[in-house]
């Protein structure tokens, strides 16, 4: 393993844990990875619009007669700025309905029919090939119709409504039930991941190494002697000095 | 003198107070134990990635298949997703584009599940994948990040690959430059019907929404399935119904299912101790569960009472 890559490794392993160290307690750890995650994040989308403008605006500049039609793009794109000015504002509505007016041309059909035709469609399948899937599709169209009557309410939910909106109520829990075992799956999976790459080598060093930081700072605070000590690192920690109180 | 009247502290309201941490700790040591020695629990397949993976098999060899990755990081639920299907679309003999709509998955993460695949499959001795990868740009190919999410996509439908949105790959080689293609048919001449199948690996927005609207509403390219982050897998099962999507794999799970139909354990980057420790992690969490809701019945009776 070259030094670059056993660097990044340790680099990722402190990284990782002084994320999770907020688990323990708010600290100056956690607070550099999160400054060093928004940092990263503004950075790589800065570098990513820098490459693609390159990547288009440049054969633009070499040859603009051919390409003479990236002139209305960069307009409209210049026209987005006037949002901040009063007496030009008017132009920010130009790429604004430009946009939208082409989000929906585009997008309109194909929404409509895969969100509601398709999926409304699928709901009413009446009879399977087998027992089990009739059953299934009744269930579904049951489950479909006593779920949007839970979400009806125009009339008091009395009698067959109150019935069947609260057997609309069942199947809407169900649905929270499945997603929210599904969320912990896959929080829980993100974790063993993370775990998983903690545990190698040469990343497992760094755990030992944070918790005795932890420790140490821990037992300075608790001895009273962490300001004497050090009083940036008590001012990091907020550690009161004597006679102040917290907050 | 003021007497303080002692309250009575039961059961339950002591442990609603105890200290959360006690619980992270607990579930770190849940997790890390099978991590280190593997209990190796049989993973039952669900039918929804099943369904992907036979999907893929009975493709005819030189088919293309095309991996959308929606998501960022390499440690997240979709990048094992996309690690196990591009190893197996290499070994089952499919040509394979790599694309995404968000900047960070399509292009970092993909370059480095590339690098990671190959070690993988030097290091397993997966001979078919080995030679697969030998030349770039012959039976993979990475094409980056496809700007515009809606309008691109309805590009690769409407004009196609080349030259408007992928004039060049992800590493900069001119597209016309690669031996990429299908059954004699280049990828300068792709459009999104010639994809065989894709495959959007989604953690969130734009995703699998986008091809659905733009490719499968209007009849353009109907073969989709979806790997999906755990939070939204409930939401895709009306797609699967309305046959929108051939299958769907469900979070880091789904993979290592994934890795057992392909009979490649580790292609995902996931191990088998992985799934103990996650069934571990869900018993503990079930068992928290009862313990919370009937602590919470019982103490509020209690209090009714008083």
């Amino acid at each position: 393993m070259g030094f670059v890559e056993y660097a990044s490794d340790i680099g990722m392993a402190l990284i990782i844990l002084c994320a999770y160290s907020f688990l323990y307690k708010e600290n100056p750890f956690y607070r550099i990875m999160e400054s060093l995650y928004v940092g990263g994040g503004v950075g790589w989308g800065l570098a990513y619009s820098l490459f693609r403008f390159n990547q288009t605006l440049v054969p633009f500049f070499k040859d603009p007669s051919s390409l003479w039609w990236y002139t209305i793009a960069i307009f409209l794109g210049f026209f987005w700025y006037t949002y901040w000015s009063k007496k030009y504002y008017f132009l920010y509505r130009i790429p604004l309905s430009y946009g939208i007016g082409l989000s929906i041309g585009t997008g309109l059909y194909g929404s409509v029919y895969s969100t509601f035709i398709a999926q409304v469609t699928a709901t009413f399948k009446g009879a399977g090939a087998t027992p089990l899937e009739t059953f299934n599709n009744i269930l579904i169209t049951i489950g479909a119709i006593t779920a949007v009557l839970f979400f009806y309410f125009s009339k008091e939910h009395k009698g067959a409504l109150g019935f069947a909106s609260r057997i609309g109520r069942y199947f809407i829990l169900i649905f929270l039930g499945s997603a929210f075992g599904n969320t912990i799956m896959g929080r829980t999976g993100l974790v063993i991941s993370i775990v998983s790459e903690l545990l190698k080598d040469p990343q497992w060093m760094m755990i030992p190494l944070v918790i005795a930081i932890f420790m140490v700072v821990e037992l300075l605070k608790r001895i009273g002697y962490l300001r004497e000590f050090s009083p940036t690192i008590a001012q990091a920690f907020e550690v009161p000095a004597k006679g102040e109180t917290k907050g | 003198m003021a007497v303080v009247e002692e309250k009575k502290v039961g059961t339950w309201e002591k442990l609603a107070s105890i200290d959360r941490r006690w619980i992270f700790l607990v579930s770190f040591i849940m997790i890390v134990t099978p991590l280190i020695y593997p209990v190796k629990l049989p993973i039952g397949i669900s039918p929804e990635t099943a369904a992907v993976y036979n999907y893929i098999e009975n493709l005819p060899k030189g088919s293309v298949v095309a991996l959308s990755m929606d998501f960022g990081s390499y440690l997240s639920e979709n990048y094992p997703q996309a690690r196990t299907v591009f190893a197996h679309a290499l070994k089952a003999g499919m040509k394979v584009i790599l694309m995404g709509m968000w900047s960070y998955g399509a292009t970092i993460t993909s370059s480095f599940m590339i690098d990671e695949i190959r070690d993988y499959a030097e290091r397993t001795g997966i001979t078919q994948i080995t030679s697969a990868m030998a030349t770039y740009g012959e039976n993979y190919v990475n094409l980056g990040y496809i700007l515009q999410a809606g309008t691109g996509v309805m590009q690769l439908a409407e004009v196609g690959f080349y030259p408007l949105l992928f004039p060049k790959d992800n590493y900069g080689n001119l597209l016309e430059t690669l031996p990429f293609n299908k059954f004699g048919k280049h990828i300068t001449e792709f459009m999104a019907a010639d994809l065989d199948l894709l495959i959007c690996f989604a953690a969130g927005t734009p995703g699998i929404e986008v091809y659905r609207n733009y490719w499968w509403a209007t009849g353009r390219m109907t073969h989709l399935a979806i790997g999906a982050v755990g939070v939204s897998v409930a939401g895709y099962y009306p797609l699967m119904d309305a046959g929108i999507i051939i299958g769907i794999i469900p979070s880091t799970r789904g993979a290592l299912e994934y890795d057992q139909l392909a009979g490649m354990i580790g292609a995902s980057g996931q191990s088998l101790g992985a799934m103990d420790a996650q069934s571990l992690q869900h018993l503990f969490i079930v068992v928290l569960l009862i313990i919370g809701n009937v602590g919470t019945i019982a103490m509020s009776r209690r209090r009714r009472e008083a």
